[in-house]
């Protein structure tokens, strides 16, 4: 262990002395050794003196006798004596060209070395020092703790401050990659001042001029400090150091108290290394699944990755890749998600408060986030599992600039098929899925990125069925600071989906079909850090959509008649303006308005029908023609964003919130499962825009050190303007959509209990929720009439639910994780009766959805071992092993009722019906 | 959309064969079961035949009985008032022969004891065309039959069909004699047990519509399948194809009923819909009725198939020999384990006699051994 720890010291040493530049240059007679008892300044520098060729000068009358040193150094740098020294002290030193050491107390001398030292808003750097030893190899000393005990001068003293405050900035970095950490907590001491680092890893402090403790914890890094003295606005960039190994416990006080502070309500947070502790299908890290275990998140089954957010349909969710809206974010059609989770950093899921900025879904935002390059070397991984190969890298293009993440999966699938029926022996399947995120420093104020997405699963069934889809994202993303309280990010993007299928079944109706859709965006976001009381967002948003809703055309010697449907396009623009508001210590609040304006526009032929009766092709009355550009429809939407947090005691808070949204898109289907060949469709002058809104009430409370968080909370939500369709409507090619669906009525209610160890050797979380998720369509005008107008229960709804996922360490290379989880089961429309038809029994179904198909209950377990942890070898092997669904539980995932062979059967499917034991291997470089 | 049933079946693979289906009976509490279902067509050049049934509780073999409903009067009427009754066959079936006029509309009406009235929507007769020809192909996994139609005036567009078949099999082995266990020895058959036939009718719901094509036809159009090895194709095949024409609502309620009874135990299934005919109670308007009657004149052609080349083996367990001695032949062929073939003879001796297992042996255990009426 010793041993361990020595090389993982020596690690950290190399690792800063090579990643922080900025090296004092040494000569081997700037070597001092010291051995000081109590001595005084003036015995200190007469050492000094004595050994090195340099002049020590200090105020003798001040500084004489002001503090006694004890310390005892061989042949180390001057430098480092003298931070070491100092440290813990209020003396400060410089030292000028001519060698002459000034020693001071608070304020150093302004010296012009080192170059930009002393200026506001260049960034303090910390020393390193690097020796020569007498035995001619260079060594790297660092005196650990010289950056964290030094006192750091903001600002110049002789700057004349605006009301009295000045503001510290900068950005958090790990140490080691040079990624900048979002989510870090900064806390003032025995002030009430906490802030947390911004996505690019920001954070900016409002302070009165004075000295300042200020200490910066975030997860799985080592918590560090800084003390500061604070003359003026100025820049304080931190470097964080990674726990690369746990060896013994420690204790980190991740994102510290931050679920109780925040005035976020239902916001969860899950980074990658919890991702992939959780047990997956066939070892397949799953981003998507990983979010459905999160509490007040279902889906309709195992074979979906479809997510239903307290109640909200599938199509409700915005699903942001870097800024990139992915509309189908699946693979193999809904087993796998798509995306790669070797370059994600993190995934925040918005389920109730809603951030201003965001806007376009009326149930949440799942907002992912990739890996931020390394800075400083190239690094990388890759996998191999049952179904796909997988490789990553990340590193700098231009050193301490540009950097680079990028992955990518394929698979290698087609084995699978050998495995099928006969039926299915010719038949193929491949996906692939890229990411790449660059990130380019203009200036220390000028920051870009660069992101792209593109996944794409293609499909062949013997000869004559193929199905292929596919997402194509990037977008250019420029920050600039215009000083430490005021930021802008720009954004301008491309969002694209596609599918394309052909069937050639029967021959003369032998097709092709194809879809799609782009999205073209632009956002402009401000951040404006008032005071410690106010800061501000605000900004502006614009989406056009276009898309191709439908083109047919003939395959092979097909006699299909080829048919196009109009082309749709649209135009959501918004504003918002949110103020994150800190009343007192104990109460915050933050208030958000987005107005949002919609346009259906032309060229496009509208059908009109008889006001006042069901819109249907025989109450059309005519059409009407526009012209391109032609605003058919509008609709203007404001959108109230609002939540408030209260402190009850240090460890104990309530929070509330009121949200509404609006969203313009609606995804076409007719399954209880998402299906590829789902259509996303504009509202229009026939098709209203969804709204949701949201009221909740939570209790947060942390236990043992914020080492054991617990929350409630409780919600209502009415939901306006969901689509469902007639019985036998035409869902694809269909020139009057309009007239096959019509619109619900929803209403969602539960409440949602948390239990989360986030770390220790033992980690992971508990939840139960009860939640109720109920439609109607109570419009005889709009259709026929479900279940008589009553509310029936949605396809999932599944009142009951509980997961636990565990880990559990017990070594450094051996962890264990479980998951289980138990969910009623989903509702199911369920035949009543028999009768026979055609030759064959068919059957009579009950009202929709007034049965339940059986319980859920799964247990998965996994097993990761890591390769040995000496930092310098080449790679880092790790393998997992798990079992998915441990016990083997045949899960429904649907019950059903079939006429086969004339006679009527009742099955249960389960997708995944047996204990599915797999292995990955990883290895990362 | 077909193609999504394909991708299921696949995506359940890929689920790696860990997917699986098991027999499953929910617990039902709710009932309907008296709900009215009618079934039939008004047909301008066959029989009309009406069955009239309800409703009937679910069980897991679908063990509870039919329910028909024997008590009801039924006839056609046009829509000048004129009545043109059927007549009470038994068993829910009602039925009369009439030539229907091609220009009037038509429609059902139904009595049933307690005053209870139903009717059907009016209906034009629709011209259904002749079937070009009916088709069998060999393929990888049997024989495809299919159908061939069009129609020149463009009229038909919704087509629809039914069918019987008969086929001629063979046992594997022949025997002249049985046992006669009163008698105690064996006896020269009467009967024909080599020769047989079999019928079978239709149980899936076969429509397809050319709405979307440029050309009102039907090509190769699969209306039955028979695996490899099947003894339907063992000797002779006949199938009788009926088609029909239909209206866009017809065919939407035929579509909407095979989606939700055929179509299902996907992934992706759609929400079952409960279907809508075009019958209604006069009585109680809020009423559900099951059914769909529609009107026109069908066309019939029945298809020949002589299948030498088809590889068909039943599979027979070797036959046995039994000791000629009474109790032995008590044993062996006295209880129907065995049916006898021919003796085992040393010299003059009869020491034993050879059987063989029974449906091997006797074709009227499956079959009749009646020739059609239609057979050649």
């Amino acid at each position: 262990m010793t041993n361990q720890n020595n090389k993982m010291r020596k690690f950290f040493l190399y690792i800063i002395l090579v990643l922080i530049g900025h090296t004092a240059m040494a000569q081997e007679k700037d070597l001092v050794s010291a051995d000081f008892y109590q001595s005084t300044l003036e015995d200190v520098a007469k050492q000094i003196e004595a050994q090195t060729d340099y002049r020590v000068f200090f105020d003798q009358d001040k500084l004489k006798d002001s503090t006694r040193f004890t310390l005892k150094a061989e042949n180390v740098h001057l430098n480092s004596l003298l931070d070491k020294l100092f440290s813990n002290t209020d003396l400060t030193y410089s030292i000028d060209r001519n060698k002459n050491i000034f020693i001071t107390k608070g304020t150093a001398l302004t010296l012009n070395l080192p170059p930009g030292y002393w200026h506001g808003n260049e960034p303090l750097k910390p020393e390193t020092i690097s020796v020569k030893e007498k035995k001619g190899i260079v060594q790297p000393v660092v005196v650990s703790s010289t950056i964290e005990n030094r006192i750091i001068e903001i600002g110049s003293p002789s700057s004349s401050l605006k009301g009295g405050r000045a503001s510290i900035a900068g950005y958090v970095r790990n140490a080691e990659s040079g990624e900048e950490l979002s989510g870090v907590t900064v806390t003032v001491e025995n002030t009430k001042v906490q802030v947390a680092t911004d996505q690019f890893g920001y954070f900016s402090l409002l302070l009165s001029p004075g000295r300042y403790i200020i200490d910066f914890t975030y997860m799985g890094m080592f918590d560090t400090r800084r003390q500061v003295r604070l003359f003026s606005d100025g820049k304080l960039d931190v470097d964080m150091k990674n726990k690369i190994i746990q060896l013994k416990e420690v204790v980190i006080e991740s994102e510290k108290e931050r679920n109780i502070r925040s005035t976020n309500m239902g916001l969860e947070r899950l980074n990658i290394s919890t991702i992939k502790q959780i047990p997956a299908v066939m070892g397949e890290v799953d981003v998507l699944r990983a979010v459905l275990s999160l509490p007040g998140v279902k889906s309709v089954g195992e074979a979906s990755t479809g997510m239903n957010v307290r109640g909200g349909a599938t199509d409700q969710n915005l699903i942001l890749f870097n800024d990139a809206n992915i509309y189908n974010p699946s693979h193999l059609f809904g087993f796998f998600s798509a995306i790669d989770p070797d370059v994600i950093k993190n995934v925040n899921l918005y389920k109730s408060s809603i951030p201003a900025e965001y806007g376009g879904r009326v149930s949440s935002v799942l907002d992912i986030t990739s890996l931020d390059g390394n800075t400083k070397k190239l690094s990388g991984s890759a996998g191999l599992g049952v179904l796909t190969s997988k490789i990553s890298l990340n590193g700098p293009i231009v050193k301490d600039k540009t950097t680079f993440v990028f992955g990518a999966r394929s698979t290698y699938s087609d084995w699978i098929f050998k495995l099928l029926p006969q039926d299915y022996k010719d038949s193929k399947a491949s996906f692939y899925d890229g990411t790449i995120h660059i990130s380019h420093k203009m200036s220390a104020k000028d920051q870009l990125y660069l992101n792209g997405y593109i996944s794409k699963d293609k499909l062949a069934l013997n000869a004559d069925t193929r199905f292929a889809y596919k997402n194509i994202n990037g977008n250019l993303k420029w920050k600039h600071n215009f000083n430490s309280r005021f930021y802008m990010v720009l954004l301008g993007g491309v969002d694209h989906y596609d599918y394309e299928t052909k069937d050639s079944t029967y021959v003369l109706d032998a097709y092709q079909l194809k879809y799609r859709i782009d999205q073209y965006k632009a956002n402009l976001d401000f951040s404006y850090f008032l005071n410690n009381k106010h800061s501000l967002s605000f900004g502006a948003s614009s989406i056009l959509y276009r898309i191709s809703p439908g083109s047919l055309s003939p395959w092979d010697h097909s006699l299909r008649t080829a048919d196009t449907l109009q082309r749709e396009q649209g135009l959501e623009s918004a504003v918002y303006l949110s103020d994150q508001f800190n009343v007192s210590e104990k109460l915050s609040m933050e208030g958000g308005l987005r107005f949002t304006m919609y346009n259906f526009l032309g060229p496009q032929t509208v059908n009109e029908y008889a006001s006042g009766l069901p819109v249907t092709m025989d109450n059309l009355v005519g059409m009407k023609n526009y012209p391109a550009g032609k605003m058919i429809k509008s609709f203007m939407m404001p959108d109230v964003r609002y939540s408030i947090r209260y402190m009850i005691t240090e460890k104990f808070s309530a929070k509330a919130s009121f949200n509404t949204l609006h969203q313009f898109i609606h995804q076409i289907s007719n399954t209880a499962a998402v299906t590829p060949t789902d259509i996303w469709k504009l509202s229009d002058t026939h098709i209203k825009p969804q709204s949701g809104s949201q009221v909740a009430f939570g209790l947060y409370r942390n236990f043992k050190n914020n080492t054991i968080e617990t929350s409630l909370e409780v919600y209502y939500k009415w939901l306006k303007n969901y689509l469902d369709y007639k019985s036998g409507a035409t869902l694809l090619m269909n020139h009057h959509l309009e007239t096959d669906v019509f619109n619900t009525e929803g209403k969602a209610y539960g409440v949602e209990f948390l239990v989360k160890k986030p770390t220790g050797k033992m980690n992971g979380w508990f939840s139960y929720n009860y939640s109720r998720s109920e439609i109607r369509q109570n419009d005889p005008l709009a259709g026929e009439l479900i279940n008589e107008g009553k509310y029936y229960p949605t396809n999932f709804d599944q009142p009951h639910n509980a997961t636990f996922i565990g880990n559990y360490k017990f070594s450094h290379r051996v962890s264990v994780s479980l998951n289980m989880t138990y969910s009623t089961g989903r509702p199911i429309t369920l035949p009543i009766g028999v009768y026979n038809y055609n030759g064959a029994p068919r059957v009579l179904y009950s009202d929709r959805n007034a049965y339940r198909i059986p319980d859920y209950f799964r247990t998965d377990f996994s097993l990761n071992i890591d390769g040995n942890h000496k930092v310098h070898q080449l790679t880092h092997n790790s393998w997992t092993l798990g079992l998915y669904n441990a016990t083997g539980r045949r899960n429904a995932y649907s019950v059903y009722f079939v006429t086969e062979d004339g006679t009527i059967k009742g099955y249960k499917l389960s997708v995944f019906g047996t204990i599915i034991p797999y292995i990955t291997f990883n290895i990362r470089f | 959309m077909k193609i999504c049933d394909k991708i299921i079946i696949l995506t359940m693979a890929i689920g790696l064969f860990a997917s699986c289906k098991d027999p499953y009976m929910p617990d039902i509490t709710q009932s309907n079961s008296n709900v009215l279902v009618v079934e039939g067509y008004i047909d301008g050049s066959d029989s009309t035949i009406i069955h009239l049934s309800r409703v009937r509780k679910i069980t897991s073999l679908d063990t509870a009985n039919r329910q028909f409903v024997t008590d009801a009067t039924v006839y056609v009427q046009n829509e000048s008032g004129t009545k043109f009754p059927l007549v009470n066959q038994g068993q829910g079936k009602y039925a009369a022969l009439y030539h229907f006029g091609p220009n009037a509309k038509y429609q059902l009406i139904v009595n049933t004891p307690g005053n209870r009235s139903y009717k059907s929507d009016l209906v034009s007769m629709k011209q259904a065309p002749p079937i070009d020809s009916v088709n069998l192909r060999m393929d990888d996994k049997g024989a495809l039959i299919m159908v061939n139609a069009h129609d020149n005036t463009g009229k038909t567009t919704y087509y629809r069909w039914v069918w019987d078949d008969t086929w001629e099999f063979h046992s594997t082995f022949d025997s002249d004699v049985f046992y006669d266990r009163a008698a105690g020895k064996m006896k020269s058959r009467v009967e024909e047990v080599y020769i047989c036939w079999q019928s079978d009718h239709i149980h899936d719901i076969l429509v397809n519509s050319s709405a979307k094509l440029h050309k009102d036809e039907v090509r190769d159009f699969p209306i039955n399948h028979i695996p490899f090895g099947d003894y339907r194709l063992s000797v002779e095949y006949s199938i009788n194809v009926k088609q029909y024409a239909l209206d866009s609502t017809e065919f939407n309620f035929w579509t909407l009923l095979k989606k939700n009874s055929e179509d299902v135990g996907t992934l992706f299934d759609p929400q079952p819909n409960n279907i809508r005919g075009n019958i209604h109670s006069m009585t109680d308007p809020a009423e559900i009725v099951i059914g769909y009657i529609g009107a026109g004149f069908s066309s019939t052609k029945r298809t020949f198939f002589k299948v030498p080349s088809w590889f068909y083996r039943q599979n027979c367990p070797d036959p046995v020999t039994a000791p000629n001695n009474k109790d032995s032949l008590d044993a062996y062929f006295g209880s129907g384990s065995y049916e006898p073939m021919f003796p085992v003879e040393s010299g003059l001796d009869t020491t034993g006699w050879v059987g063989g297992f029974p449906p091997c042996v006797d074709c009227t255990i499956r079959g009749t051994n009646k020739k059609p009426i239609f057979w050649p």
